[in-house]
């Protein structure tokens, strides 16, 4: 992941429950909820929430993480 | 607080939620714990007495969190509690801090913030069995010296390693809790304090995976096939619905079929206490107190209490599990629509076998404006009591028309669900505004529920609804006695007591109020005695069925007997000798009852979950308002009709 666009409340429970800059997610079931996994954790989050996050897709099982960001 | 004066140390147990922290607390508390709520918030307070050899501890189990930036309610009490700055409640003298050892980088991101507080702390880690299965392999002397304190792990059901937390505890006392060591702090860099310009999130996660690099030794199976093919069913669009129904059906069925026989037997003791006390205290107003006053009363509360308790039994054993999460996904997408979360869905549902429980249970709500909508639309879901109401107006409806009787009763119960969804609604729009919180939660592994745990929670909840019984409930039903009791009206000795009872009734207050509001219900097709008839079921909705078996002159006795109140209900008339219950009137009083709010120990539990009276009384106001209108509605409208 390498930035969270969102604000507030659900934007640093999002971030505390680890998905944050740097970190690796895995969409594990798409659609509105969806299931994201962060750390062998399944998360469901709404659309709303989910489409505050930007993403970058890993190659292959390189770290793909170490991404520079000011904004988390 | 037991021992008051022997406990003068306290101990905190932070945790992420699902990190196995409340099977540790109820571990080492078992029935010494106390809840209640943290001054000025709703936020479940629980606390217990541990027993160390030297001294008693109060354990406080803080609510799960995973950081202390205060993201939700819960978040914001522990912080407060663990910086010392809640009302009434001093700083802790220890932190233990449970982590799950499956998920030790995001347990561990909280540890980071925990080692900010300036207490000296023990990290417990959990989950040991499937972090075995996992093949994760701990370092456990190299992470105590990255985190700079003991790590214990746990294993709760084997009772491994809770001698070894209990003496690393009191080794904290016994060196001094104020000099003991401190846990390392991560470098100001990591925690980006005054002056970062990065993400504080990303500094502490990256830390944390810096730490399980060097104590996981290994790691070789792949986490979570077992509930990935579960969540492939529980979590589908259209067959995670349909499995929800199933496993609610199941329970409602449960609770049905196995509070049956408790409800009798409380029934059944209260009857012979009534009896009992008929026999000792002479005939007049004492005796009629306690038996109908103060047994009556209670009794009547009382006899819910094996539905209450297995609903929150087997809700234990479904959170436990890990299957409610689940639910509360699926359900999401239609529960968003009223604006309400997908976690309403289960307190709505569960509002079908008793409200009360099921305001107790919109604790899993985490948003304060979306847990009261659902509290204050809760009771217009058809809970069990409605039941011989729906029976008896159906039944002088429909006599001869099983079919019809049927869709009737199957009419009313859509007809709660839809009112309770249409309220949730308005009020979204209205004095609720603003839109659901965003569905954003764990879902935790599938795992077999602890029975240890259900029970501690249907005790907790049992001896909650309990204490209401003998207190706000008691007084009530005092109240009500009085008013339906005086003043007294002589009648001839020779008046046979049904005739008595039906005089003594109309004369009191709740008569004379009955009959001072027949303008005001005459529109709904209501005569005076029906009046008397609703305002004595405002009480409890079931008791309308005693209260027109009395003003009808049949007794309140003849109530048990369901044909014979039928018959007498059928061949009432009114002065002019037109029948008092016509199809028209019997539909709107099926309608009224549908939407009333006519249940006081629900409007206690109100008060108690919300807080204050003021939402209490508003919930008994729209929903006598909007029973009322309906009524109208459907009885003018028949009327017009010509349905007579």
């Amino acid at each position: 992941m390498i930035k969270n666009l969102g604000e507030g409340k659900s934007s640093s429970r999002l971030q505390s429950m680890g998905i944050c800059l740097g970190r690796k997610i895995e969409v594990v079931k798409k659609g509105d909820p969806l299931i994201l996994k962060v750390y062998g954790t399944r998360i469901g989050l709404s659309g709303r929430l989910a489409s505050q996050i930007l993403v970058e897709q890993c190659e292959g099982a390189n770290r793909c993480w170490e991404v520079n960001s000011k904004n988390g | 607080m037991d021992n008051q004066e022997e406990m003068k140390v306290r101990i905190a147990m932070a945790g992420n939620p699902n990190s196995g922290k409340t099977t540790l607390f109820n571990s080492l508390t078992g029935l010494r714990m106390q809840t209640g709520n943290y001054s000025g918030t709703t936020v479940t307070r629980k606390s217990g007495v541990w027993s160390l050899s030297d001294r008693k501890a109060e354990l406080i189990d803080l609510p799960g969190m995973y950081s202390l930036d205060s993201a939700t309610a819960e978040e914001a009490v522990a912080t407060e509690i663990l910086y010392g700055e809640q009302k009434d409640l001093p700083k802790p003298d220890v932190v233990i801090a449970v982590m799950d050892a499956t998920n030790l980088e995001r347990n561990l991101f909280l540890f980071s913030q925990l080692t900010e507080c300036d207490l000296p702390m023990v990290v417990v880690l959990t989950m040991m069995d499937r972090a075995h299965r996992e093949g994760i392999d701990l370092d456990l002397p190299a992470m105590e010296q990255a985190l700079g304190c003991k790590v214990i792990p746990v294993q709760v059901a084997k009772k491994a390693g809770l001698e070894e937390l209990q003496q690393a505890v009191e080794d904290i006392f016994t060196f001094g809790a104020e000099e003991y060591p401190r846990p390392h702090q991560p470098s100001e860099d990591v925690k980006c304090g005054v002056g970062c310009q990065g993400c504080p999130f990303h500094g502490r996660f990256t830390w944390s995976e810096q730490i399980v690099s060097a104590v996981v030794k290994s790691r070789h199976a792949t986490p979570g096939r077992f509930t990935q093919t579960l969540d492939e069913l529980f979590t589908h669009p259209v067959l995670g619905v349909v499995a929800f129904l199933g496993v609610m059906f199941l329970v409602f069925y449960s609770i049905f079929a196995l509070a049956t026989v408790p409800m009798d037997l409380i029934e059944g003791f209260f009857g012979t206490l009534g009896e009992w006390v008929s026999i000792r205290v002479p005939e007049g107003d004492v005796q009629s107190f306690l038996i109908h006053g103060v047994i009556g009363g209670v009794g009547g509360m009382l006899v819910f209490l094996p539905q209450i308790c297995l609903l929150f039994f087997l809700l234990s054993l479904l959170d436990d599990s890990g299957y409610l999460s689940r639910a509360a996904f699926v359900m999401d997408r239609v529960m968003k629509r009223v604006g309400l979360p997908g976690t309403a869905f289960v307190p709505l549902l569960s509002g079908h076998a008793c409200a009360i429980p099921a305001i107790m249970s919109t604790r899993v709500i985490s948003d304060a404006r979306d847990r009261l909508v659902t509290i204050l639309v809760l009771p217009l879901t058809s809970c069990s009591a409605r039941i011989p109401v729906y029976v008896l107006m159906i039944s002088l409806l429909f006599p001869d028309r099983p079919g019809a009787g049927a869709a009737t009763l199957a009419g009313a119960y859509g007809l709660g669900i839809l009112a309770a969804l249409g309220a949730a609604f308005v009020l979204k729009k209205t004095i609720l505004p603003g839109e659901s919180q965003p569905l954003l939660l764990e879902l935790p592994a599938y795992k077999t529920p602890g029975l240890r745990n259900a029970l501690l929670l249907t005790y907790e909840k049992g001896m909650i609804f309990v204490k209401q019984a003998g207190t706000v409930i008691l007084l009530i039903s005092i109240g009500i006695w009085l008013f339906s009791t005086y003043p007294k009206t002589d009648v001839p000795a020779d008046t046979p007591s049904a005739i008595a009872e039906k005089v003594q009734l109309e004369n009191s207050i709740a008569g004379r109020v009955g009959q001072a509001i027949e303008p005001v219900i005459r529109p709904l097709g209501y005569d005076w005695q029906i009046g008397i008839g609703i305002l004595s079921s405002f009480a409890a909705r079931e008791a309308i069925i005693s209260g027109l078996s009395v003003v009808y002159g049949i007794g309140a006795d003849a109530a048990e007997d369901p044909g014979l109140l039928i018959d007498n209900l059928r061949a009432a008339t009114r002065e002019d000798g037109s029948p008092v219950f016509t199809t028209a009137t019997c539909m709107s009083l099926l309608i009224f009852y549908v939407l009333a709010m006519q249940c006081l120990p629900t409007q206690a539990v109100t008060k108690a979950e919300t807080g204050s009276w003021k939402w209490a009384g508003f919930q008994l106001l729209y929903m006598s308002v909007l029973a009322y209108v309906a009524a109208l509605v459907v009885y003018q409208g028949l009327t017009f009709m010509g349905v007579a």
